[in-house]
Order: structure tokens, then sequence, then C-alpha cells
């Protein structure tokens, strides 16, 4: 469905086309490709959402009406209070969502159906990984592709810790 | 960052807005109509896919992939009569099935984890940074690489074709984002709790049951509700393990649809696709009432 939508012809283009605009091949052309695997990606928001949700229902209260009776409104209780307190559950998405987003499979597999896409555009590094060892059968070469990968993703996590002590407010 | 609260003369009053009769004023209603339909078209935005399966699955076979509109010019439940049974296996057997291994899949996730979690982020012990670290790094190998030795350790303990692979390592808290995600929601909990209760004597697990699993509701819930969606769309691991027809799931019987159509009975597929979101969204629904009831103060009191 997702290719209906972003190919040539597809619903996006014949909007844009009501508007007088010609799009491009989204999926087809190797400069917008990425773009469109960027936007499936994005438009999995859900969990992250969930999670968000959950941080937010366990917010005190008697921190909100201290704000309100000093005559904080809106954004400056959002920014002050609500997302300091949150930033449990932001550096928890941050870290998931930049694993995760090494890790993506699915959607560069079935937007280019297996290749790769149009001149290697939508080559992640997982859908090189698969084709290397499971279609090519370099087992040996996956398998340290896979460690790289690990390797590079666990820097970048403990990155991530490491500078989370600046900007992380815990309740210990 | 101190506030000062005393009278400050020099600044001039507040502007006080038009109320008008209908009690709200001018500028708010704007900003409220802008924000709702700024919200409307994400919605719809969001919601394009979900409606266009669900139009899709109502109308005739040759009409699915010509109209982009989502709703049906031809009402029809054909597609759900004849996709119920088109694998040769009834429907309801895969939903079985699903509901079986979520069911006990959740309930591991729950338990497990929440116990893990309490752990890494109340108590002390032994090496507990490396246990943590560890813990992170299952996350980050991408599954290709431990697809096949999973298996290969299936195979020999003889639970291949069985349920068992499925749900016997939830309750082992196989699973490190939601290890993960309860331990950063109950390091957002005040110490002052902790410390209160062990003044009166409550050791380590009384805190546990007492205090911080009962304010850990929204994050077991979240739990609950993301280990349920995800093990009922598990397509992979379930493909990987059942090999008998009677045991398939959900994601598996859709997916025999267009082995056994040969492509060309979308309409059958899109009905039961449709069909297996109900559960989802139900449970979705129950669980986020929940959610929404949960206590929003923390045991600290002034």
């Amino acid at each position: 469905m997702w290719r209906q939508i972003f190919s040539q012809d597809g619903l996006l283009n014949q909007v844009l086309r009501l508007f007088g605009v010609t799009g491009p091949d989204w999926i087809g052309s190797p400069d917008y490709s990425i773009w469109t695997l960027i936007l499936l990606s994005a438009w999995q928001f859900g969990t992250p959402m969930l999670i968000f949700l959950a941080g937010l229902k366990q917010m005190p209260r008697d921190v909100y009406e201290a704000a309100s009776i000093d005559g904080a409104r809106g954004l400056r209780v959002f920014f002050s209070i609500t997302l300091p307190l949150l930033s449990p559950m932001v550096f928890f998405n941050l870290v998931l969502e930049t694993i995760n987003a090494f890790q993506t499979f699915t959607p560069a597999f079935v937007v280019s159906g297996g290749s790769g896409g149009p001149i290697d555009s939508t080559l992640l590094y997982t859908l090189y990984l698969y084709q290397q060892g499971f279609t090519s059968l370099h087992m040996g070469y996956a398998s340290a592709m896979a460690w790289v990968l690990f390797v590079v993703i666990a820097i970048i996590t403990s990155i991530y810790f490491v500078t989370s002590r600046r900007w992380v407010h815990y309740g210990d | 960052m101190a506030t000062d609260t005393r009278l400050d003369l020099t600044v001039p009053p507040p502007n006080r807005p038009k109320i008008r009769a209908g009690g709200i004023d001018t500028r708010s209603r704007r900003r409220s109509i802008a924000m709702h339909g700024l919200l409307v078209l994400a919605a719809i935005l969001t919601l394009y896919p979900l409606a266009w399966m669900i139009g899709s699955s109502l109308k005739p076979e040759n009409q699915i992939f010509t109209t982009f509109s989502p709703f049906p010019t031809n009402f029809t439940v054909r597609n759900y009569v004849t996709g119920w049974t088109a694998t040769g296996t009834s429907f309801s057997v895969y939903l079985v099935n699903s509901a079986v291994i979520a069911l006990g899949a959740v309930v591991g996730n729950v338990l497990s984890c929440s116990f893990a979690a309490y752990a890494f982020a109340r108590l002390d012990f032994a090496f507990k940074r490396l246990w943590f670290v560890l813990m992170l790094g299952t996350l980050m190998l991408p599954f290709q690489a431990t697809l096949i030795p999973q298996y290969v350790l299936f195979f020999k303990l003889g639970w291949v074709n069985t349920f068992l692979p499925l749900i016997v390592p939830q309750f082992l808290a196989e699973s490190a984002f939601f290890i993960f995600l309860m331990v950063q929601f109950i390091r957002g909990l005040p110490k002052e709790l902790d410390e209160a209760a062990s003044i009166d004597g409550a050791g380590p697990i009384r805190v546990y049951f007492s205090f911080i699993l009962p304010l850990m509701r929204p994050a077991l819930i979240t739990t609950t509700v993301l280990t349920f969606i995800w093990t009922f769309n598990d397509f992979l691991r379930q493909l990987v393990y059942l090999s008998d027809n009677s045991r398939y799931t959900v994601p598996l019987g859709l997916n025999s649809f267009v082995d056994k159509a040969g492509g060309s009975s979308f309409g059958g597929m899109l009905a039961m696709s449709v069909v297996t979101l109900v559960p989802t969204i139900v449970v979705f629904m129950v669980f986020q009432k929940k959610l929404i009831e949960g206590v929003a103060t923390t045991g600290v009191k002034g």
C-alpha cells in the first residue's frame, strides 16, 4: 500500500497534481526513495507516544499546584516542569529509537522489494547484511557485519548514557 | 531560579481578555479552532491507511486497487465470508493460537520484567553495571545475528513446533525493552518513598509490592498493551518455530492467504486483516481506560 501511494501515479502525486505540481517518482527515484523510508518510519510514532503517555500519567500533582500558585501557565509549565519530569522517558525513547533506526530492516526490504532500491539508495545496513548472509550465503561476512553494527550502536548508546547525566532528572 | 513574589507596582496590570457571552474569549477560541483543525488533519493523515484497509475489505474484489477512496461504492461482506475458511483451516483456530501465545507472553513479561527492573533500579548487587550493560547489549544485536543460534538452542531442547519458544523466554525477562522502560519509570519515582518505608521497617520485597508496584501502574499497563500487540503481530519468530498449520497464528494465517490463493485474493486477506485488528484495538481500549484512571500523585505528601 505504501508503494501504491508513493509510486509515480500513486495517490500522493495525484493529490499534488490537483495543486498543479508534478511530483517525482517517490519510490523509483534514487533522490527521494530514502525520504519515503524516513516518512514510513516516522509514521510509526505510536509506541513512543504510548510510553510518553505512561510517563505523563505518573506526574505528581503537587508540583503543578505549586507552580500555578506561583503564576506559571501553559508553555512555561511544559518546559520547566513537565519536560524535566518526563526526561527519563525522553531518554528511554531516544536510546531505543536510535537503536531501532540502526536496525531498520522491514521498510527497506518491502519498499525496495529486497534489492536496496534504485541504485542502492535504499540499501540500509541491515538489508545489505541480509543480502550477504542469506542470499549470497557469505555467512562469515554477515556475522562480522552484525558485530560491527553492535559495536557502533554500543558506542553511540554509551555516549547517550554518559551525556545523560546533565539533562535527565531522576527521582533518586 | 527564585520567583520574586512581592507585589511589583512598576508593572502594569495584566490585560484582561474580553469575555464573550459564552465564557470564552475571542483569542483563545481562535486558537482552539486552529489546534482542533491541525489535530483533525493529523488524525486524517495518520488514519488514512487504516480507513483504506477497512473500506477495501468491504469492496468487491475487482475494485480494491482501482479506486483510491476508502469508501466502498458497492458494499459487500463477501470477503469476510470467503476469507474465513480460505486457507483450509478456519480462521478461529489462528485467533485462538494467537490469543494463547499473546496471553502467556503478557503475563510472563509483566511479572519478570518488573522484578528485574526493580532490581536494577533500586537494589545494589555485584557487577550491577555490567549486567545492565549486557542487558542493553541484547537490544543492540540485529535479529539476523540471533535468529539461527536461538533456533539451534530450541531445536536441541525439542521445543520446535510448539508454543514454548514463544512464551517461556518472556517469563525469564528476555525483553530488555520492557526492563529498561520500567527501570526508567522506577528511577523517576522519588527515593524518599523508599526511605520512608524502610524507616518504618519494610524490607525491599515489602517496599516493592506495597509501594513501587502500585505506582508503576502506567508502566505495567504500557507493557501489557505493547507486549500483546507485538506478540499478536509477530511474524518472523512464529514463522520460524511453528510448522503445523493447526498451530499457526494469525500473522502466519494471513501470510498463507497469499501463498494459497496465488496473490489474487486480496479481498479475503484484507477482510481477515481487519478481523485481526479487532482484538488488538479492544485490548488497547480496555487498558487505555485503566491508564487514564491511573493515580496522578506520588505517595509523598507535603
